[in-house]
């Protein structure tokens, strides 16, 4: 992972020096990155067909986004020619065995003309249905949001496959599993921008920018979640890169690094986990290994994070921040307001401001209103990690949090509670409101790090001394 | 505030990391033997298995590095992962059941050492006991088995221990030992260096995490995750049952295997342990009853070739007037799991009142 991380740094370097065709340059880069990056699956030629997916969603849902004299642009043309000779390329590596090692699994020629043959099919639909724009635009975030359930759903994948096979009377060798490289981000940035086009504020945006934006590579593991509009100036005039910003660039480089691959994954060893779980039978040691875990898993993110703003800066792009020291907080709203921003930032512009809007309407009282809101909006969440019931507890659990932080926020200043301290009284008052922030959130992640509620409920009671 | 220029901090940073790598290499320090066991961790109870390769990191880690109590008899106990417990926990292995006795020999209390490492092979004993002698044991109870001193290619561990290997070798004249397959070179000077040997640092920071782990636990292994109701893993063929075969590697039932017995290792160890007696155990094993149980003792030995073996080592004893308990068919077959040698946690605590028996006999009344 190091190498692959060292190899994409040099590359993103070399291609920030790039002046013209950047757009092009970096979608025909980040389309063979997605296939590099792929993990195996099984079967094993779907290891192919998920990125080729991929690409062919990212398309559509440029096409049903772009104006109809956008999409037939000669520009666009280009791109969508060299889209499909990358593609291509890539399968042509099954005649070299050079590139075995990499572990393409591409098929037969013949298979992807077969469905380049059925996108432009669909692309054809698509263009003669114009006054469908919104059908087809409801209909993309329908497919997006099936397959991520598809993929998030632990075992549904397989089910509906067995019964596929039963019904057809057929046998597969082995049961599938799928690993779909980037896909959650990847399906939050096409909502965004669909979402964004049905509400006119989607700006015109050409086929290699569109591509770029979703797939940019550095951002396709681990986030940040841009906005396109903040993005799409960059890549247009790029930052250039001056003396001082090499410094900054490896500064925050290396300090990715040594979070990822020093902190992180030597608390890897000791944090908590099922295993461990099982076996720790003293309330002190459950909260060395739920503190290990918390920390653990803020290094490993907030290290990728700082790779992947690095990366993008090389290529003369600012990716926003993620986490702003979010154990440092003092209360919970501040905490989720520093801990995977862009992810919150998404999730307020798309789900929870609409939903507050609407249900405003309705003329619930107002703590009704909120509860709605912040359960779903943190249970949503949760399940964007994975459809589980310990997602479910963890974003429940959140949701809880940040309810009961805002009814008592609201009572404190309604009945003006505030007194005057000193600051040292100030100071302890602020540690002690950070330390039980740093605590609520990281009891949150029992539920989050084991895999059912009967473990984690294990868990808890062990923390908390309960035989 | 002064600029800085970006190429010059970069060669300034190259030529840094290039003099502190040279400078480590120079200087060599022997890393492996830093362990926060024994100091700031309690020293572990067996050797790590599966985490570190240099034997110098094994024993920093174990218990027997830290001092030796002034009224301690101390025993250290070798062999394979019999010995060392595999399957079981670490309170479950011979050694703990040993310790829970509460022996006393020559007025002192016995504390007896797990040195048991999962590999059937004389020179990794030997490598264990030329260490283990730092440690200044009183006794030493040797567990083999007749694949113990067969010939065998070098396993990882031993592979990454080649310099002490090479020097048992020369000391004690095995070259028999099949060196070749070492493919020992010489450390290169970029070997040594901090980036050469960042991988065996990695691992080495890994076991001193996991004495956390250790210490929360009492597990000395990554524990796994076992889903309620699991299934238990079941047997893939019944041990009772064996096939109707009396080939022993290359070797048929007219064949006299004692020539191609690496017992001379056995020497060896003796002349490591010079003063220090030896207590030779020959290891229990299970004894088939059902299928094809006339001609073979289980999977791993037809009878032909476990008697000829036996009944060598009981005419060495006798020759040699070595302390020899053979407790081949001691324990029952009921407390074997999953494999010929492996003992249940209460096989392990029925074979410690056998061995108790045997060594308090064998060492602490002979001399008395």
């Amino acid at each position: 992972m190091l190498i692959n991380l060292l190899i994409l740094l040099l590359f993103a370097a070399v291609l920030g020096q790039i002046k013209r065709g950047r757009s092009l340059v970096l979608m025909v880069s980040s389309v063979l990155i997605i296939y590099w990056l792929q993990p195996e699956t099984a079967p094993a030629n779907f290891t192919f067909w998920i990125p080729t997916l991929t690409l062919f969603i990212v398309l559509i849902s440029w096409f049903i986004t772009a104006s109809p004299e956008t999409r037939i642009n000669q520009k666009n043309r280009l791109a969508f020619f060299l889209l499909l000779i990358s593609v291509f390329a890539i399968i042509t590596t099954r005649y070299f065995d050079f590139f075995q090692p990499l572990a393409f699994f591409p098929p037969r020629p013949l298979l992807f003309f077969i469905a380049t043959l059925a996108l432009f099919l669909v692309l054809f639909v698509i263009s003669k249905t114009i006054k469908s724009a919104y059908f087809w635009q409801v209909g993309m975030l329908i497919i997006i949001l099936f397959i991520f359930i598809l993929i998030r759903v632990p075992n549904l994948l397989p089910l509906l496959t067995s019964w596929g096979t039963t019904l057809l009377n057929r046998t597969l060798e082995t049961s599938p599993r799928i690993q779909w490289f980037g896909y959650s981000y990847i399906a939050f940035r096409l909502i965004h921008t669909i979402r964004d086009k049905q509400s006119n504020r989607l700006p015109s945006i050409s086929l290699d920018e569109y591509m770029s934006y979703v797939i940019f590579f550095p951002a396709l593991s681990a986030g940040p979640i841009d906005r396109i509009q903040r993005f799409l100036p960059e890549l247009r005039q790029p930052k250039v890169l001056k003396s001082d910003d090499w410094i900054i660039v490896s500064k925050r480089v290396f300090l990715g690094l040594f979070k990822k691959f020093i902190i992180a994954d030597t608390l890897a060893t000791i944090a908590m986990n099922a295993g461990l779980v099982q076996n720790v039978q003293t309330s002190g040691w459950m909260w060395v290994i739920v503190y290990a875990y918390a920390f653990q898993i803020y290094f490993d993110f907030s290290g990728y994070t700082d790779i992947a703003i690095g990366m993008g800066r090389l290529l003369g792009i600012q990716l926003p921040e993620n986490f702003r020291n979010p154990y440092l907080k003092p209360n919970i709203a501040q905490f989720w307001n520093n801990w995977h921003i862009t992810l919150t930032q998404w999730f307020r512009a798309y789900y929870f401001n609409p939903l507050t809007r609407f249900l405003r309407k309705k003329n619930l009282p107002t703590w009704v209103t909120l509860a709605i809101v912040q359960l779903s909006t943190m249970i949503l969440i949760g399940f964007w990690h994975g459809i589980t019931w310990n997602f479910f507890l963890w974003g429940l659990w959140h949701g809880v949090g940040l309810f009961i932080h805002n009814r008592w926020t609201n009572w404190a200043r309604q009945n003006n509670t505030k007194k005057t301290l000193s600051p040292f009284q100030e100071n302890i008052l602020s540690g002690a409101n950070i330390l039980l922030t740093f605590n609520f959130v990281a009891i949150g992640w029992v539920f989050f790090a084991l895999p059912t509620p009967a473990l984690a409920k294990e868990a808890l009671f062990t923390l908390f001394g309960i035989a | 505030m002064k600029k800085i220029n970006p190429l010059r901090l970069f060669l300034k940073t190259i030529f840094i990391f290039v003099l502190a790598n040279l400078l480590f290499a120079l200087w060599n320090p022997p890393i492996e033997r830093l362990s926060a066991y024994n100091a700031i961790l309690p020293g572990r109870t067996r050797f790590p298995f599966d985490e570190v390769d240099l034997i110098d990191a094994h024993f920093a880690s174990h218990e027997i590095s830290a001092p030796k109590g002034e009224n301690e008899f101390r025993v250290i106990i070798i062999g394979d992962s019999s010995i060392w417990g595999d399957e079981l926990e670490s309170e479950q292995s011979l050694s703990a059941w040993l310790n829970k006795s509460q022996n006393e020999c020559f007025s002192k209390d016995v504390k007896f050492y797990n040195l048991g490492f999962p590999h059937m092979s004389a020179m990794k004993d030997l490598l264990i006991l030329n260490e283990a002698m730092k440690y200044d044991p009183d006794a030493i109870i040797w567990s083999s088995t007749l694949r113990t001193i067969l010939p065998k290619p070098p396993n990882p561990f031993l592979i990454a221990n080649v310099d002490p290997i090479f020097e048992l070798i020369k000391e004690y004249d095995l070259w028999e030992y099949p060196y070749d397959e070492f493919d020992y070179e010489e450390k290169s000077l970029y070997a040594k260096t901090f980036i050469g040997r960042r991988k065996e640092l990695a691992r080495l920071l890994r076991l001193q995490i996991l004495g956390i782990e250790w210490l929360s636990t009492k597990s000395d292994y990554q524990p796994q995750y076992i889903p309620p109701n699991a299934p238990p893993t079941p047997l893939i063929e019944d041990p009772n049952n064996l096939e109707n075969e009396t080939l022993f590697r290359e070797f048929d039932e007219t064949d006299n295997i004692v020539p191609y017995l690496w017992a001379h290792y056995f020497e060896a160890g003796e002349k490591i342990a010079g003063d220090t007696p030896i207590v030779f155990v020959n290891q229990p094993m299970f004894i088939a009853s059902g299928e094809n149980s006339d001609i073979r003792y289980n999977k791993s030995y037809p009878r032909w070739v476990y008697d000829q073996y036996r009944q060598f080592l009981a005419d060495e004893t006798e020759a040699k007037d070595r302390a020899y308990l053979d407790f081949w068919d001691e324990i029952p077959p009921k407390y074997f799991i999953g494999h010929t040698f492996h003992l249940s946690a209460e096989g392990e605590e029925l074979l410690a009142e056998i061995i108790a028996d045997g060594f308090q006999e064998a060492v602490c009344e002979e001399e008395e």
